[in-house]
């Protein structure tokens, strides 16, 4: 127990605040209709590529981007690994190793490729959920950032996500959850916008549609 | 430069002759205006939203010290080491000893305004530290050798030439160029290595979730992440009040925040750490620490009226609104905080003593209070800070430096004042004879008369007029 | 801000005047003007001759236990439950809303304040006005104190008011809602800002290329005047009473 924090608490516990301040009544939940829709359009107007891609058909197109993107040098987790039998492209394993390489990361490769756990619609979010599985730096340091999520795991808003989230860990969220909702940018100079600050100067968003067993069992 | 907030005067009269920092300005804030004024068309939303924010703040106030007592508690648990800081010293000397502690040398800097209240970055330099501000904004004016001018546009008073000028002179290899997009990745590139070489990463905070023991985020560029995964030390500098109850209070408050300050429905990344790194994890810092930081907020917390103070999410949209804000620039207050919040928070921080002619610098046209966030009442606070700063000596001790505005002369007029307004005779006759002697008032000299001509008293006043007409 | 929303009465058969300390000294015609539009809505005006200021010098300036003195001895003034029509949006943001603050234990102190309107709204919600236009056509801007802006939301009314005259044409001059650098004491106390503020208002007045401006604020006017003879504008601004007075009277005349 230090004497500042000794300190602190008394001078604000001698304060006699009264009851508890009742909360105001909240704005209204919005009313998102196709949230796929909402989400896409906010995604684009802050300057992210969105594409729209059926399950089976995303190995091909994160192919055709990356050679559209002349990208030689990829780093991404365990799910893209499929990716490493692409020609000309190396593939970073992100979580293979037990400690990032600085310097592949700053200097040799093009671009990061993560899965975002959940998107939320109406500011166009992608939620990054980060711990062991999905590192922190590769979503910010390589200057683009290609990032898939799934249809399915769009919430409408963020206030609704949160309520919901309890069910993803218990009350004990994870080491770092980061809403993605554009590649960098600053207004600094003169309020002009530029992308590229520090983070991705690039971000491209992969929404897959998932196939149900049902249907590529009896094709379509 | 010297931050002087005796030198108002001075500094105001100083910002007012320069045209190219008044153009600045008035086009700047034009410019945050719009883009605020588009996000919310909807004067009733704004109305419920604004309300809700107000009372989400205003109910983590009156729990503060319980909910100071639960994040340290969940930051704990998850591994975040939590200190508290009395005042600007401590805050300091708890960054170093953190630094020396792991041998640290280099620091990276997000953006945090407790930082700059706290002196920080000339604190460190004195014991050679290498502090870098990794924000555009905050990079320019550090490379400037200015403070920040705006809390959330720290380089808003420059215009392109001055940072063409300022890169050409301090990025090495660089030319002129007025072309915003070159100049960012200058910058960018410039930055890349002192994240690449730091071990310490010094942020802000935004908000701080008491019952999960996370620290919010936000930022458009990337730097704040940066600084909190790369180097393998992250400190995060807090001031007490920015502490809320509920993770579900943190959309209501960040829609507002985002879309005061800079018009964006949502800020490009937002950033909620709960945890150093984990067993498993492969990049992130080790340790995570936390600095509570109280330096004069607890005097404004102990009044019920001046606690509104710490309602405060700092959005800027006060100071973007402020006629005299936009006529002065930020430098001229002299304070870490300028604006309509930083002549309120100010006195608290500094004293009343040091800040005298904050409270003073405001006609009270209340455009900040119309759209505050979270309702502050900036007009109604700051007419109290003038009430404590006149205070007769023997009253009760509210503020540090109350009274310290308090003339004599001043408390004499006023009781004249009122002792003619309660005396409906004596108003009369004197009205009566100001009346008769009115062509004196364009004699007498008065800072009224810098551009202003004197006015003069009408031949007869209304009461005699009325009463004469009546009969 | 939020005004609350306010309950406006039927039109009574008698009204206070509470002139303000600016028109007593500065501007009688205000008055006179004022009393005139209200008799010709068929309502007596009562001028109580004790009224002198309404104490907000005082309280901006925080001295607080003077300006509770004069408040006091102005609502013990009017005791009738009648309306109190008041000529100044900030005066009367200092009775409607600064009041139950300041006298906040005072009984009658409510009852007192919920009586306060000033005239273009007691005019156009109460009275429900239908004006008369027999002037040649005009331009004119309207200027709002920020109190009567913010504090009584009268900027409406007063747009209101003279949109009904079909000969005169409402401008907005540039920055119509910022402050014009009045804020009493403040063009004094900070009188470098101050004066940059006037200078701007009066540029962005004559720029609109306005025949005339009109407020409802004497303490605005003062110092915009000021301003504009400084600088040897002819465009000098006057009370929105007396501007719509001039408006009506011409029938009158003709007849």
């Amino acid at each position: 127990m230090t004497s500042a924090r000794q300190n602190i608490l008394a001078r604000l516990q001698a304060v006699k605040t009264g009851m508890l301040k009742q909360l105001s009544p909240k704005p209204a939940a919005k009313q998102i209709d196709s949230a796929l829709e909402v989400f896409s359009r906010c995604l684009e107007q802050n300057h992210a590529e969105v594409l729209q891609v059926d399950q089976r058909n995303l190995p091909a197109t994160l192919e055709q981007l990356l050679q559209k993107k002349a990208i030689q040098s990829l780093i991404t987790t365990e799910e893209f690994a499929y990716l490493t039998s692409v020609k000309q492209l190396e593939v970073v394993s992100a979580t293979k190793a037990k400690a990032l390489n600085k310097d592949d990361l700053f200097y040799q490769v093009d671009a990061g490729l993560t899965l975002a756990k959940f998107g939320i619609a109406e500011t166009g979010s992608l939620v990054l959920w980060l711990d062991q599985h999905q590192p922190r730096s590769i979503s910010l340091v390589p200057p683009i950032h290609i990032c898939v999520l799934c249809a399915d795991n769009l919430y409408p808003t963020f206030a609704e996500f949160i309520s919901s989230m309890n069910m993803y860990c218990s009350g004990v969220l994870p080491t770092n959850v980061v809403l993605v909702s554009g590649p960098s940018k600053t207004a600094d100079i003169q309020q002009t916008l530029a992308y590229g600050a520090h983070g991705p100067k690039q971000l491209i968003v992969l929404i897959v549609n998932p196939e149900s067993d049902l249907t590529t069992a009896f094709g379509s | 430069m010297a931050l002087e907030p005796a030198r108002f005067k001075q500094n105001a009269r100083d910002a007012l002759k320069d045209q190219i920092l008044r153009k600045n300005f008035r086009g700047a804030m034009d410019f945050l205006r719009k883009k605020r004024s588009a996000m919310f068309p909807d004067p009733e939303y704004f109305a419920t939203l604004s309300s809700y924010g107000e009372s989400v703040k205003q109910q983590a106030l009156s729990q503060l010290p319980d909910l100071l007592l639960q994040l340290e508690k969940n930051c704990q648990n998850n591994g975040i080491q939590v200190w508290w800081a009395e005042n600007a010293d401590e805050a300091n000397q708890h960054v170093l000893r953190i630094i020396h502690e792991n041998s640290g040398h280099k620091v990276v800097k997000g953006k945090s305004m407790v930082s700059e209240e706290t002196g920080l970055n000339d604190f460190l330099q004195q014991h050679d530290i290498e502090c870098i501000e990794t924000d555009m904004g905050e990079y320019i004016v550090q490379q400037s050798g200015e403070h920040p001018s705006h809390i959330i546009m720290p380089a808003i008073h420059k215009n392109v030439q001055q940072i063409a000028s300022l890169f050409e002179q301090i990025i090495p290899g660089a030319t002129y160029t007025e072309d915003v997009d070159t100049l960012i990745r200058m910058a960018r590139d410039e930055m890349r290595q002192h994240f690449y070489t730091a071990d310490i990463g010094i942020t802000g905070v935004n908000f701080a979730v008491a019952s999960t023991g996370t620290l919010c985020l936000v930022e458009n560029e990337g730097n704040g992440r940066m600084s909190t995964t790369i180097p393998k030390i992250h400190i995060a500098m807090m001031g007490i009040e920015k502490v809320v109850a509920e993770l579900a209070d943190i959309p209501y408050l960040l829609e507002l925040l985002t879309k005061s300050a800079t018009g964006q429905a949502i800020s490009t990344y937002f950033n909620m750490i709960s945890s150093p790194r984990k067993e498993g994890e492969i990049d992130g810092p080790e340790q995570v620490h936390l600095i509570l930081v109280d330096n004069g907020r607890s005097q404004a917390y102990a009044d019920e009226e001046l606690r509104q103070t710490l309602q405060c999410i700092r959005c800027g949209a006060c100071m973007n609104h402020c006629p005299v804000y936009t006529r002065i620039g930020g430098h001229a207050y002299g304070t870490v905080y300028p604006g309509p919040i930083g002549k309120i928070i100010s006195p608290h921080l500094l004293g009343l003593e040091s800040t005298q002619d904050l409270p003073t610098a405001s006609s009270l046209c209340g455009a900040c209070e119309e759209v505050c966030p979270v309702k502050i009442p900036i007009p109604k606070l700051l007419q109290r800070l003038r009430v404590e700063s006149n205070k007769a000596s023997g009253q009760a001790q509210i503020m540090r430096g109350q009274g310290s505005s308090r003339t004599r002369t001043e408390a004499l007029i006023w009781q004249i004042w009122s002792y003619c307004c309660i005396h409906p005779r004596l108003y009369h006759l004197l009205s009566k004879m100001a009346a008769m002697f009115g062509f004196i008032m364009p004699l007498l000299k008065s800072p009224w008369k810098i551009n202003r001509a004197m006015p003069k008293p009408a031949k007869e006043d209304f009461m005699s007029q009325y009463k004469r007409k009546k009969s | 801000m939020n005004i609350p929303i306010k309950i406006y009465p039927a039109k009574p058969a008698k009204v206070y005047l509470y002139v303000t300390c600016l028109v007593n000294h500065f501007s009688p015609t205000t008055g006179m003007d004022a009393i005139n539009l209200l008799e010709r809505e068929g309502i007596e005006v009562e001028v109580i001759t004790e009224q002198t200021c309404c104490g907000q010098p005082a309280y901006n300036s925080g001295y607080v236990e003077q300006s509770k003195q004069v408040a006091l001895s102005q609502l013990e003034l009017f005791s009738l439950p009648i309306p109190i029509v008041i000529l100044s949006g900030s005066c009367g943001g200092m009775m409607r809303k600064h009041y139950p603050d300041l006298l906040a234990d005072h009984p009658k102190v409510h009852e007192f304040s919920q009586r306060v309107y000033e005239l273009s709204e007691f005019l156009l919600h109460v009275c429900q006005i239908k004006l008369q236009d027999n002037g040649t056509a005009t331009t004119v801007t309207l200027h709002t104190s920020c109190s009567g802006r913010r504090e009584m939301g009268i900027h409406t009314t007063g747009l209101k008011l003279l949109s009904q005259l079909n000969q005169v044409t409402v401008v907005e001059h540039e920055y119509s809602h910022e402050c014009c650098g009045f804020g009493g004491t403040f063009s004094v106390k900070q009188a470098d800002i101050s004066a940059s503020m006037v200078e701007d208002k009066s540029k962005y007045l004559s720029q609109s290329n306005c025949d005339s401006f009109v407020s409802t604020d004497w303490g605005c006017m003062l110092n915009i005047n000021g301003a504009l003879q400084y600088q040897s504008s002819p465009l000098r601004g006057e009370h929105l009473a007396t501007f719509l007075n001039r408006r009506l009277k011409k029938a009158e005349e003709v007849l």
